[in-house]
């Protein structure tokens, strides 16, 4: 197949478009014909392929937004003629100039949807203000959505929030789940320390925060070296951490802030537990590197959760603000080897099944046939 | 400079200190009786402002105080406060920079005064074991990495403050390094080392473009930022810029070479582990052109300086440039030479400066 992939981001940038897409070229180029059109910060460089096989062409960022916009809409217009589709990584700075080619040639698109960009601009915001520029990129996004030939959610929640916000066909929108990202390697051992919990994200009112530090005030009766580590940062991190004194809990709560990716990876792997209580955006990556770092997880049972974590094979679920499930779960964990090593071996067993490159592959491939052969 | 010429600065420094106590002392702050940030070797350094240490007189805590007189240091006292200010409002990350909080800033009897706070820490970031190091320095490195100017909108938002970097900037200055070095300090074997130096940046050029946008602290050692509770203040926001992602990072891992090399070593490590041949390229790169920055630098100081710390200045010289050549040949840096070098640098040091490193080795 000669596939054109249009992404908003290319490394040396960070972040999940760019890292996705320079790892789903070194894997599919050596059975596909790969063209990526990427915005980038290059103006005449050449940006590293991952195989020879791959064209990556940079249409240069630090030009203003109508410029690149134009370039950007320009070259997919032209490398589409030589493909088959276009697969695009985001609505709305890559999807739409891959929309107008559309219905100029006809060319079909399928487009991987992360999650709402107008909603995330928002929350993002540090003036956290809804102006005319997230209701045009609200617009921008129904539009994409609805000349896409298929779109793609990581998973099932959003499939069908896509499908009941946008009012569209839910057999045009599949799930396939991101594969695991690339995990860290660290110059030193890691243990596990035992009785250490951690939880990770943003730290606010609704992170849960506060029903890990109540269960860790039980577990302390029966484990007094039990110890909570609480990664990230936010807003309410300053009340949590005087709840966890109210509670006695000075050596059993420990608040690190924000850390490095490597830490991050560290406190996940030397831990015994990893908790989490709040399915936000991130949960599925958090859930899939605690699969890889062979700590077991437990969580708040919510439909996005279930989805990648099996009660009782792997991770166990609990119901959502009961600090005496979730002690009883941890106690669990603390005590049963046999639970945890099988959660353990299910959990990496997931990721050679169902959260592998494989099966994200397989199902792309599966996705892109229908396409050509819809023509 | 001689040594009288050394004295006469430390002379004018002192009545100059003298004046601004008086001042600070109607704006209710006094000065302490030790200033590290005047003595020893930094004459060499300080040139139309003066960073003090003191305290506010109306709850004892300790404050740092830059001032100057002068319109050039006013000027670079105005400018590192509108970084300071505009690396708090950037729109274009999530991520916070965070500096010790702005207690003053205004004229007073023709001087400019910025005050903020001193920020306590319980110990030195070399106290630290090496694994605490490691992530630390980590989290900070990766905070300013996601300070990343890619597009025409963020440039226009940080063009008018920082400057900003690309191949061609870096290659420009390493041919400037390169002149001026063979000017003060001729040295045919180090002049060839810096012409392979300035070959490897030329041919790299691109490599170093596409690594470039990123917010990169250019002083980024110990005694520019602080710790406390695990949080890193960055100090001296007049060395920031925009350029090459890896510049704080070679900065920081040339300075390790000397005060930590297990350090050193594990960091470069991780990125050969970690990121992409591209990133320890552009590591490479950047190493060499910090060496060149200092190599120039040292060859300027030579005829300020007189005596031993003449005599330090050559043996600085001479080190640096074995380990540039270390790095142009992709090797890691002798440690037998590195002690060597501490030796005699430990040897040639004052009185006073030693005193002074002391001051920055404890918290």
């Amino acid at each position: 197949m000669r596939i054109l992939i249009a992404t908003p981001t290319y490394p040396p940038e960070k972040g999940n478009h760019a890292e996705y897409t320079k790892e789903l070229c070194s894997v599919m180029g050596k059975e596909h014909h790969l063209t990526v059109v990427a915005y980038a910060i290059v103006a005449y460089s050449d940006i590293e392929t991952p195989s020879s096989e791959v064209k990556v062409l940079p249409i240069d960022k630090r030009r203003p937004l109508a410029i690149r916009f134009i370039k950007f809409f320009l070259k997919i217009l032209k490398e589409s003629r030589n493909t088959d589709f276009i697969y695009v990584q985001n609505t709305v700075a890559a999807g739409l100039p891959v929309a107008l080619a559309n219905i100029i040639t006809g060319k079909p698109f399928v487009l991987k949807f992360v999650g709402d960009e107008a909603q995330e601009r928002v929350a993002q915001s540090k003036f956290k203000k809804k102006n005319f520029k997230i209701f045009l990129i609200s617009l921008i996004q129904k539009f994409v959505l609805k000349r896409a030939s298929k779109i793609i959610t990581m998973s099932e929640c959003l499939k069908q929030n896509v499908a009941k916000m946008y009012k569209i066909k839910p057999e045009n929108i599949i799930t396939n789940y991101n594969p695991p990202e690339k995990q860290e390697i660290l110059p030193f051992g890691v243990q596990t320390k035992k009785h250490q919990i951690s939880t990770a994200g943003k730290i606010t009112n609704l992170s849960g925060v506060d029903i890990s530090i109540k269960a860790v005030a039980i577990l302390k009766n029966k484990f007094p070296d039990v110890k909570l580590i609480v990664v990230g940062g936010g807003p309410e991190i300053e009340n949590f951490k005087k709840f966890g004194l109210s509670l006695n809990l000075s050596q059993n709560v420990e608040f690190l802030g924000k850390v490095s990716g490597a830490e991050a990876w560290k406190i996940r792997k030397e831990s015994e537990v990893c908790i989490f209580n709040l399915a936000d955006k991130m949960l599925p990556q958090r859930a899939l590197a605690n699969f890889a770092a062979q700590t077991p997880t437990i969580a708040t049972d919510m439909p996005e959760i279930r989805e990648i974590i099996e009660n009782e094979k792997t991770g166990l679920l609990v119901k959502p603000n009961d600090d005496k499930s979730l002690a009883n779960a941890i106690e669990r964990l603390f005590t049963d080897e046999i639970l945890k090593q099988k959660i353990i071996r299910n959990g990496t067993e997931a990721l050679k099944t169902r959260f592998s490159w494989n099966a994200h592959i397989k199902i792309l491939n599966d996705i892109f046939k229908k396409i050509i052969n819809s023509r | 400079m001689t040594e009288n010429s050394t004295k006469k600065w430390q002379d004018g420094a002192r009545e100059e200190t003298d004046k601004i106590s008086k001042i600070l002392y109607d704006l209710g702050f006094s000065l302490d009786e030790v200033q590290p940030h005047i003595s020893g070797e930094r004459f060499l350094m300080t040139k139309n402002k003066l960073v003090l240490v003191g305290k506010r007189n109306s709850d004892n805590s300790r404050v740092i105080i830059k001032s100057s007189d002068n319109p050039d240091g006013q000027r670079e006292i105005t400018n590192e406060k509108k970084a300071r200010d505009i690396l708090q409002t950037l729109s274009f990350t999530q991520e916070t920079i965070l500096f010790p909080k702005e207690i003053f800033f205004d004229k007073k009897d023709d001087y400019l005064f910025w005050m903020s706070e001193f920020i306590e820490q319980k110990k030195v970031f070399v106290e630290y074991s090496l694994e605490e190091q490691f992530f630390l320095i980590l989290k900070a490195l990766e905070s300013q990495e996601a300070f990343h100017a890619t597009t025409f909108e963020h440039l226009k938002s940080i063009s008018s403050v920082f400057p900003t970097f690309y191949g061609r900037e870096y290659f420009k200055e390493f041919e400037i390094f390169k002149e001026s070095f063979a000017q003060n300090y001729p040295n045919p074997k180090i002049q060839k080392t810096l012409e392979s130096a300035l070959q490897i940046i030329k041919e790299h050029k691109k490599e170093i473009d596409t690594f470039c946008g990123y917010l990169a602290h250019t002083d980024f050692v110990p005694h520019n930022f602080r710790i406390k509770n695990r949080d890193i203040y960055m100090l001296d926001c007049s060395a920031v810029q925009f350029g090459n992602k890896y510049e704080g990072w070679a900065r920081f891992l040339n300075y390790m070479v000397i005060h930590n090399p297990p350090l050193e070593k594990i960091l470069v490590q991780y990125i050969k582990e970690n990121r992409d041949s591209a990133d320890y390229i552009n590591l490479r790169l950047m190493r060499i052109y910090k060496i060149g920055f200092l190599l120039q630098y040292y060859s300027l100081s030579i005829n300020k300086t007189s005596g031993n710390l003449k005599k330090l200045t050559e043996e600085r010289i001479n080190f640096w440039h074995q380990v540039l050549k270390s790095i142009v040949d992709n090797n890691q840096t002798d440690p037998k030479l590195i002690e060597d070098y501490k030796k005699e640098r430990d040897q040639l040091r004052s009185v006073e400066e030693k005193e002074r490193q002391r001051e920055f080795a404890v918290a």
